[in-house]
């Protein structure tokens, strides 16, 4: 007898039953009790979406709370300090806007001298004045003005 | 004939207002021969009643996600053998067992489970089997307990006949060398 025909008489010894058992009525409650599992499940599943919600309404209602503060003091303060900074850029562009109009009628060597003599720091003498008042005035309107 | 009645099984189970009553049908159907399947892997009575009842709840969960590619049968097989090996597993990482004393802590199971009744020579069957890898010991089973033709076995494992043929011969090897040398 070759050790392989001994092996499989072992193995046929064994047989090919299960060795097992099982509690009596277990194939006849087992449904009824997978029913209670499932539902129970879904009992459950249904639970932990409610307490996803539960965890999530004190977050909500904070970041509810902080867009109301918003809305009521940031975005008026907002608006009002916008409204004053849009007047004082508007009396600023009109100021500017007068100067342009000015300067516009004004030729491009006149306005360059003006420039110059404005950034002049040269001291007018006696003999100038004099000359810039014989050549303008006559001797009466120096006599009235003398002897006001 | 089971094709048939599956198939209407199936339909039923499409339709919201026969599914409850369709799904218990299939549980009436396919409870014994699941119940032995997962047994012969977890081996103790009380974890096969609870990978029994997680195979059958993974089965209501995803109704509709059975596409008819497989029969009806193969699916639940399929999804009998995957949650009874996720069962092991999870057993392996809450005890911190190294994997080679895998099987002393199922055949400890096994000794105090009141459910048990074989003699001897089928005790030691029991722990030849439980020394060879999960897909082997699988396989093993299938063919030798259920005598399952090989392409069926195929279909549920998705593994060629010609690697379960050579499973199979392998595990029939190591089987006897155990049953030989622990007498």
């Amino acid at each position: 007898m070759g050790n392989s025909d001994f092996t499989s008489k072992k193995l046929q010894e064994a047989g090919r039953d299960l060795p097992f058992r099982v509690p009596q009525q277990y194939f006849d409650d087992f449904p009824s009790r997978l029913q209670s599992r499932i539902a129970q499940e879904s009992q459950s599943a249904m639970a932990k979406n409610i307490r996803f919600i539960d965890y999530l309404k004190p977050a909500l209602g904070l970041a509810a709370a902080f867009a109301a503060v918003f809305m009521l003091i940031y975005q008026p303060a907002y608006m009002i300090t916008n409204q004053v900074a849009i007047s004082k850029n508007a009396t600023t562009n009109n100021l500017d806007e007068k100067v342009i109009n000015l300067v516009e009628h004004v030729d491009d060597h006149t306005f360059f001298s003006l420039l110059e003599n404005g950034a002049s720091t040269e001291k007018i003498d006696n003999e100038e004045i004099e000359t810039f008042i014989a050549a303008n005035y006559s001797d009466y309107d120096i006599y009235l003005e003398t002897h006001k | 004939m089971i094709r048939d009645s599956d198939q209407e099984l199936i339909e039923n189970l499409r339709k919201e207002s026969t599914r409850d009553q369709a799904f218990r049908g299939l549980v009436l159907k396919y409870q014994e021969r699941l119940y032995w399947h997962i047994r012969k892997i977890v081996l103790n009575h009380d974890d096969t009643d609870d990978v029994l009842q997680n195979t059958f709840l993974k089965v209501w969960k995803n109704l509709d996600g059975f596409r008819e590619e497989s029969t009806l049968f193969t699916w639940l097989y399929r999804i009998a053998t995957n949650e009874s090996l996720t069962f092991i597993s999870a057993q392996k990482r809450r005890a911190l067992v190294p994997m080679n004393e895998v099987s002393d802590l199922i055949k400890n199971k096994l000794d105090s489970d009141e459910y048990y009744e074989g003699t001897e020579i089928q005790k030691k069957l029991q722990q030849a089997i439980l020394k060879l890898p999960d897909k082997q010991r699988i396989v093993f089973n299938m063919r030798y307990f259920e005598e399952m033709p090989y392409q069926e076995m195929s279909g549920i494992l998705k593994t060629s006949v010609g690697a379960l043929k050579a499973s199979y011969h392998h595990a029939v090897r190591k089987v006897e060398d155990y049953l030989t040398n622990r007498e």
